[in-house]
């Protein structure tokens, strides 16, 4: 279950947020080639070339869940972080809207959020 | 045209300025949006880099240690003062001097400004007016640099898949105080260089520095 929207710190990060749910919502209802296209380019990339398989193929096999419930997205320049009751994800601006770099994403005290899918 | 010739010195450093200011501002966009390539995000309009807290930042941090810089040489020569140096005043008259030095209240002279004249509250607010204005210009480009060095560094965060930082935490952190120290030391070093070098050394024609020929022990002379 995918809600909207938010509080946040930047002028309006529901944009992003909506990304965020519209992942998620193809990830849950098993939409692959709809969650691949809302990929940031890097993240797609090496999504592909780790699991040595086309996107829709390569994230059906992260096993990404239902987040739950959204929670707080904070948006500062080109990035938003959106917090989801069981998972983060993290969302970058591109011209041609906000895609997603990082999903999948749990916490790891005094360190990068250790995230399913990511780009580098 | 006389009138322009009387202004060259304000005319030529605020053009420099606005020179240097559209310089940064395109050199700036081009570097940020280099780094974003290299790290796979997306570019921005030149617009939207230059209402970004990364050009905020820049720009703050060096107005707030530019105008930190001379609030201290105009506070500190006020007590402070360098044998031998066109930059001091003369040894004796260290401290804020005397009404008839400063030519305040009754020893105003004729054109002397209003606010001069008058004494009290008003004289004491412009006997101080340079160092008020210096010191709030400082203090308004220094909050300016905490908050938008503080959405820049969450935006690096983000990128670097970290949560951000609240305001305070940046503000105590190694991100603002490194970029505020790195100006402080040039500033103060320029500043201190200048006091001492003007010693021994000349330029003609410049009031900055002694007449040529002036001896090297001569205090508060300038050219």
């Amino acid at each position: 279950m995918v809600a909207t929207v938010l509080s946040g710190c930047a002028a309006s990060p529901a944009p992003a947020a909506a990304i965020g749910d519209q992942f998620y919502r193809a990830v849950v209802g098993a939409d692959w080639p709809t969650a691949c296209a809302l990929l940031a380019p890097e993240t797609k990339a090496s999504l592909e070339q780790t699991a040595g398989k086309a996107c829709p193929a390569a994230l059906q096999d992260e096993e990404l869940s239902d987040p739950g419930p959204v929670g707080r997205a904070v948006e500062y320049g080109t990035m938003t972080q959106v917090r989801y009751e069981q998972d983060t994800v993290f969302l970058a601006r591109f011209q041609s809207g906000w895609k997603v770099m990082a999903a999948g994403c749990s916490p790891v005290p005094g360190h990068p959020y250790d995230c399913r899918v990511q780009g580098g | 045209m006389r009138r322009l010739r009387d202004h060259t010195l304000s005319l030529t450093f605020g053009g420099l300025f606005l020179a240097a200011l559209v310089g940064q501002a395109f050199a700036g966009w081009a570097a940020f949006n280099s780094d974003q390539v290299a790290a796979g995000l997306g570019q921005l309009r030149l617009v939207e880099y230059l209402t970004s807290a990364n050009f905020a930042v820049d720009v703050a941090e060096n107005w707030q240690s530019e105008y930190l810089q001379f609030l201290l040489y105009i506070l500190g020569t006020v007590w402070l003062v360098q044998r031998g140096s066109p930059e001091s005043k003369e040894l004796d008259k260290a401290g804020v001097e005397s009404e008839r030095d400063q030519k305040v209240g009754r020893y105003a002279v004729g054109d002397s400004p209003r606010w001069a004249r008058s004494g009290g509250a008003r004289t004491a607010v412009f006997s101080w007016s340079l160092s008020l204005m210096m010191g709030s210009i400082f203090l308004a480009s220094w909050a300016v640099q905490s908050v938008a060095g503080w959405a820049s560094y969450n935006e690096e965060q983000l990128e670097r898949l970290q949560d951000p930082l609240t305001w305070v935490q940046y503000a105590f952190g190694s991100d603002f105080w490194s970029r505020t120290l790195q100006n402080w030391q040039s500033e103060f070093l320029a500043v201190g260089s200048m006091a001492v070098l003007s010693i021994y050394l000349r330029q003609r024609g410049s009031p900055e520095s002694k007449p040529v020929g002036q001896p090297h022990t001569s205090t508060g002379v300038e050219g």
